[in-house]
């Protein structure tokens, strides 16, 4: 039996031999232990891999979470079919409906799919794996505005159940939602990305493009330098909406489709002109503007905004030449100048005037 | 009452009753023809390898039989952790590839599942963390894809590649 100048390959070994192998590695370690040659593919099927990583996960003491679920990251689409295996397996993954706050720690698998699936940036076939993998996860009944609320389900507020009713949830603990949560839905989470055409998926399933989530990073435990770059000024932001990161990404499609998918700017007009004034760029609100959202300008309260937020954004408006703003709007402003504003905000109007009648106002507040 | 195993080239091996049952496959054998005391052929396992076979069985004759079904969550878990390998168990593992997948054959047909589950880490530990090129050069794997089906799949599996 001596094979002194042979070794045998291990894919000589018997298939049952073999398929033990994989609950002892990592997803990625069994990925490329199936890549080294034809028969090893073929025996470790991507079902394969799920179903061991499945039963790691069922079995994962919830400290180790976090680790098993980098171990499990492959591409959306294997998560997606783990998470979806999992649910059919029976496991508390969540996937089919929001956990509440009494919920066991594992369910959150679900959410976590569909939101990594929203997470994945544009490389090479990542866009289309996470559109396939959303659409798999839908199908299977997924719930469509899953949020990402926290990395610590430990520190869960109590409310939680309330969660999508406006973010009334914020005022069980205001300081620890604030400072704890996060939030974020997939909808926004592929809004910040620019990922067009999951977006339009999400919109189509029915997500909702209003929900509010804390935007300020520094209470998630792993902030990368690329999420920094991603969310750039948003990432102290403390709330955000999907719109509000296509609006600093001045990504004017996605805002268009968000517009179409229900998104209302009157909701949250002030946080977007305060947006707007801090970020100093006029272009956005002629964006706004040829969207047809002029009239919101005259209802938002110049004393939210505060008063230099509403110079500046009066100031945009001047300097963009629009004609359609309403007179209300200084009027709101000017009740409220605290800090001797108003001759700026008259100055403004009369240039304003000058602009959009061709001649001088002598009395811009008096109309 | 000892019992005697036959190797594939005809060495015999005389051991205790309590050692031969930690193999599945001898254990129900012993059972369904009593103590004959004619000696068990083995033609599937070599006298080298069956010499380290029982000398893990020899070593391993106190532990506790894993079967009742209550036992099985916690035994299940425990053996799921590649790295946490008994240190006996490390120093009777150190053998070359050959030897390896032997051992690991002659556990999985005389059905010693913690034997198996061992050879089996083993190997899950020589792989981790490495290319797909380093794993065929410890395992004697031949790359048979063609360059185009090595590009399908590196490019389907390029997920795995920085990880």
């Amino acid at each position: 039996m001596a094979k002194d100048h042979f070794i045998a390959p291990i894919h000589s070994l018997p298939a049952e031999v073999l398929l033990c192998i994989p609950q002892y590695l990592a997803t990625a370690d069994t990925t490329r232990f199936r890549t080294t040659c034809k028969s090893l593919y073929a025996l470790f099927t991507e079902s394969d891999i799920a179903r061991f990583q499945a039963e790691k996960l069922v079995r994962a003491p919830r400290s180790e979470d976090e680790a098993i679920l980098k171990e499990c990251f492959g591409p959306p689409t294997f998560f997606a079919s783990l998470v979806i295996h999992l649910d059919r397996l029976g496991a508390p993954v969540g996937l089919k409906r929001v956990p509440r706050a009494s919920g066991d720690g594992e369910a959150c698998w679900g959410w976590r799919a569909i939101r990594y699936a929203a997470c994945t940036d544009k490389a090479g076939s990542g866009w289309k794996k996470a559109r396939q993998a959303v659409r798999m996860l839908l199908d299977a009944g997924a719930f469509v505005d899953c949020r990402d609320w926290s990395l610590d389900d430990r520190a869960f507020p109590r409310g939680f159940e309330d969660w999508d009713a406006d973010c009334s949830y914020w005022k069980v603990s205001e300081k620890t939602a604030f400072t704890t949560y996060w939030g974020a839905t997939p909808l926004s989470e592929a809004a910040a990305r620019g990922n067009l055409e999951l977006v339009a998926i999400l919109l189509q399933a029915g997500a909702n493009p209003n929900l509010k989530y804390n935007r300020k990073m520094e209470h998630k435990k792993i902030v990368t330098a690329q999420e920094k770059a991603l969310y750039g000024p948003l990432a102290d932001k403390k709330i955000s909406t999907a719109f509000e990161e296509a609006l600093w990404r001045g990504d004017t499609d996605m805002m268009l489709l968000l517009l179409s998918g229900g998104f209302s700017v009157e909701q949250h007009a002030d946080r977007i002109l305060t947006e707007i004034a801090r970020k100093d760029d006029a272009s956005i609100l002629e964006h706004l503007l040829q969207f047809g959202f002029a009239p919101f300008f005259t209802s938002v309260s110049a004393k939210q905004l505060g008063m230099n937020g509403a110079v500046k954004c009066f100031e945009h408006l001047i300097d963009s030449n629009i004609p359609t703003i309403d007179m209300q709007f200084l009027l709101t402003a000017a009740a409220h100048d605290e800090q001797g504003k108003l001759p700026e905000i008259e100055a403004g109007a009369e240039i304003r005037m000058g602009h959009c009648t061709g001649r001088h106002s002598p009395d811009p507040v008096g109309r | 009452m000892p019992v005697v195993l036959q190797a594939s080239d005809n060495q015999q091996f005389t051991i205790e009753k309590a050692v031969a049952e930690r193999s599945m496959l001898l254990k129900n054998m012993l059972e369904d023809v009593g103590e004959a005391g004619e000696p068990i052929p083995l033609p599937n396992v070599a006298g080298s390898i069956l010499k380290k076979v029982i000398e893990y069985c020899e070593h391993h004759k106190e532990d506790p039989v894993p079967s009742a079904e209550e036992d099985k969550d916690a035994f299940e878990s425990s053996r799921r952790k590649a790295d946490d390998i008994d240190e006996w168990d490390a120093q009777f593992i150190k053998v070359g590839n050959e030897e390896l997948f032997e051992i690991i054959l002659a556990a999985n047909y005389l059905d010693i599942k913690p034997l198996l589950d061992l050879g089996c880490k083993t190997v899950a530990n020589m792989i981790k963390g490495k290319t797909p090129e380093q794993i065929r050069e410890m395992f004697n794997i031949e790359n048979d894809f063609t360059p185009e089906e090595e590009d399908q799949i590196r490019r389907e599996n390029e997920w795995a590649a920085d990880a």
